[in-house]
């Protein structure tokens, strides 16, 4: 829905999109990426709903819009004003931390133009992140990259050639890459991850009868037919729309989003190694300052998902090494 | 209020650092043998200080009475360190000495020598103003820890029972050495032999004796001044050189034969020991205090304040995760016993329970309805501009 489509009173549009413009501009929010900062707020206005209903409906702020009009009003603004700075933000990011040519050193079944790639993943992008879920779940893309954390873990890995170097390089036979070429492969990976919170029509069968409805990943989790189904879709739209990309890649993407426990076999090293570095980024905060006398965040984290380990669906082994490496490097 | 407290608070701290620089001063003018008028002026400051901690101390009691916590304040919050930093120093030391010199005529006598004995002995008590260093602790805390009240309050009542057992010590043991009563009657004694040997010689010849005893006092380094049998006076400065480097606490008279002969003596010589001692004694006090402040607070924050610090924001922050460090040296110590059960357990617990990287229910940062309210009042602001 965009703002065309919706008949609010002009003052009352610009008045929410100046009341949105301020709330961005919160101290809190100045070290968060912009995802982060709508979901908090989408969450905020949600659990105060009761305490807000009376206020923005008064003379004062809204007056003449009913509390559902209101909320209306406030997300489609809120999502107008963070894809308005998000797009930018992103192509800068994927521009400046995110180098393609390793796709000319995939094994692919077509000659590969990477401006043209480029251009097709951003605009990809630009049509996913539309969807709500898609867009917060790229905080931690836009922290992570801004942050080179993938960079410095996979340079490790290659100083070390323990398991996690086996397991990117020699079970998804990709020695032919090194250390920089390998990082922008997961990071590549990372971008396109969110896919999956997209949704699509999946055919059903409820209480016997057939339907179709739009769900994501999540939707059909606990279903295992029914997220094969949809998986084998996203698989197709994806494939359909980048050819040029070996699929090996791109499974590795929408792979990564599930439990390795239940799924060990299926699942390439690049997948595992993603899934973890997805977790840890949605705890990650590079501003905040340690305590004196605590652990490194990284290693306090990968000590904590090293023991619980199968509740999350990660590879312990992978984690282990993860653990050893943020101890090194006093992460 | 807040704005005028917070300047109250700044000035008594750098009057905390004036005042110890003061006490070391004050001495050390005494031993470099500074001019009189250098040294009443240390004694004038001195009072000024005392003054000016007395009246905070007796305003800080008073405003804890009225809140109906004056015991709590004096007992608890260190207003004894306030009380024994300010009161008895005003009325048994700089206050004595700065009447004394204000109004005191002549030079002082072996009588009352006996008193001043006693202020000399509270002399030592100055060294407590370094208790005040205790306030600081704020200060160092700012570096170390800054919401830690146990370590702050444990450091001030090491350092307070360090420095009170050390002054109690210079106390007990100021009656064991040399007192100024016992130098001045010692040299009474020298000084009735040289009258004594000058009368034998003299066999009752007043000039005879005036002479004979003039050549015996030129033998004494501390003598200064005598007046002699007829009014025969005789000194080894001028007067105007014994009131530029000689103050009345320099100065003793010592009377022979009814009066009849007095002799000014210095005890410069006294008084610099006295003075010696006590710089020691500060010295090693001002070390003790800031070794405690800087070192042992540090290694106090370490090794317990900063361990429960990190466990208590895990066990009370939805989203703080990170892991005690155990310190190597000391992995047996029950804080760190205690820290590894909140890594171990605690913290996987609560990754099970809150999932890693989701969100907790509620958990919005440090984001208000008001700040969420104040962006949506500066609407009005906006649309009239």
């Amino acid at each position: 829905m965009s703002l065309d489509d919706l008949q609010y009173q002009e003052n009352d549009v610009g008045k929410m999109k100046g009341f949105i413009a301020r709330l961005f501009l919160n101290p809190n929010f100045q070290n968060l990426p912009l995802p982060e900062v709508e979901g908090l707020l989408i969450n905020f206005l949600k659990q105060n709903e009761q305490q807000l209903i009376a206020t923005l409906t008064s003379d004062e702020f809204y007056p003449g819009l009913q509390w559902r009009d209101v909320q209306i009003l406030f997300f489609t603004v809120l999502k107008e004003i963070t894809l308005e700075k998000m797009m930018p933000q992103m192509k800068k990011l994927i521009s400046e931390k995110i180098e393609l040519s390793f796709l000319t050193r995939l094994d692919k079944k077509s000659p590969v133009n990477i401006s043209s790639i480029s251009g097709k993943i951003l605009a990809f992008l630009e049509k996913i992140v539309a969807n709500r879920e898609v867009r917060i779940n790229f905080d931690v893309t836009f922290k992570l990259l801004e942050n080179d954390y993938i960079d410095k873990y996979v340079e490790s890995l290659f100083k070390r050639r323990e398991y996690l170097f086996n397991e990117l390089t020699r079970v998804d036979s990709l020695h032919h890459l090194d250390a920089i070429a390998l990082a922008n492969y997961v990071k590549t990976a990372l971008v396109l991850r969110n896919v999956v919170y997209m949704k699509l029509p999946v055919s059903q069968n409820v209480k016997g009868v057939g339907t179709v409805s739009n769900l994501n990943l999540f939707d059909v989790w606990d279903r295992p037919a029914l997220k094969q189904t949809f998986l084998d879709k996203l698989h197709g739209v994806l494939f359909d729309e980048f050819p040029e990309i070996p699929e090996e890649f791109l499974k590795a993407a929408i792979d990564s989003n599930r439990d390795c426990n239940e799924e060990t076999s299926m699942l390439s090293g690049c997948s595992r190694f993603l899934a973890i570095i997805s977790k840890r980024g949605k705890d990650y905060k590079p501003w905040i300052k340690v305590d004196r006398g605590a652990e490194q965040p990284d290693k306090s984290w990968f000590t904590i998902a090293r023991k619980n380990y199968l509740h999350h669906g990660l590879d312990k082994k992978m984690l282990e090494e993860f653990f050893k490496i943020s101890a090194d490097g006093n992460w | 209020m807040q704005k005028k407290s917070g300047f109250w608070e700044t000035f008594i701290l750098i009057a905390i650092f004036l005042v110890i620089i003061q006490t070391f001063i004050e001495d050390f003018a005494v031993i470099q043998d500074w001019s009189v008028r250098l040294r009443q002026l240390l004694i004038l400051t001195g009072l000024f200080f005392d003054f000016l901690f007395t009246v905070e101390y007796f305003f800080r009691q008073t405003r804890a009475i009225k809140r109906k916590n004056g015991w709590n304040y004096f007992t608890r919050e260190r207003g004894w360190i306030d009380f024994f930093a300010s009161v008895p120093l005003l009325l048994l030391n700089s206050g004595p000495m700065a009447f004394l010199l204000l109004t005191g005529e002549g030079i002082i006598s072996l009588e009352v020598a006996g008193v001043l004995n006693i202020l000399k002995v509270i002399k030592s008590v100055r060294v407590t103003r370094v208790l005040r260093f205790i306030r600081m602790i704020k200060l160092f805390g700012k570096i170390y820890n800054p919401d830690s009240k146990m370590a702050q309050r444990h450091i001030a009542r090491i350092t307070s029972m360090s420095v009170v057992v050390i002054v109690l010590v210079l106390i007990g043991t100021s009656f064991i050495k040399v007192s100024q009563k016992h130098y001045m009657e010692s040299i009474k004694r020298d000084y009735g032999a040289l009258v004594k040997t000058a009368n034998e010689n003299s066999k009752t010849d007043a000039i005879k004796f005036n002479s004979q005893l003039k050549i015996l006092l030129k033998t004494r380094s501390d003598f200064i001044s005598a007046k002699l049998l007829d009014n025969v006076k005789i000194s080894q400065f001028t007067k105007k050189e014994i009131e530029k480097s000689y103050s009345k606490d320099d100065l003793f008279v010592i009377n022979f034969d009814n009066n009849k002969i007095k002799i000014t003596i210095s005890k410069k010589a006294v008084n610099i020991s006295e003075s010696q001692h006590s710089l020691v004694a500060l010295i090693i006090i001002i070390v003790l205090v800031i070794t405690l402040l800087i070192f042992y607070t540090k290694h106090f924050a370490q090794t317990v304040s900063d361990v429960i610090h990190i466990m208590r924001r895990g066990m009370s922050e939805a989203d703080y995760s990170l892991k005690v460090k155990i310190n190597e040296h000391y992995p047996d110590d029950e804080i760190y016993k205690l820290a590894e059960l909140y890594n171990d357990q605690w913290l996987v617990l609560k990754d099970l329970h809150r999932p890693l990287g989701e969100k907790a229910p509620g958990e919005t940062e440090a984001f208000s309805l008001d700040d969420f309210l104040s962006a949506n009042q500066g609407d009005g602001e906006e649309s009239k501009s």
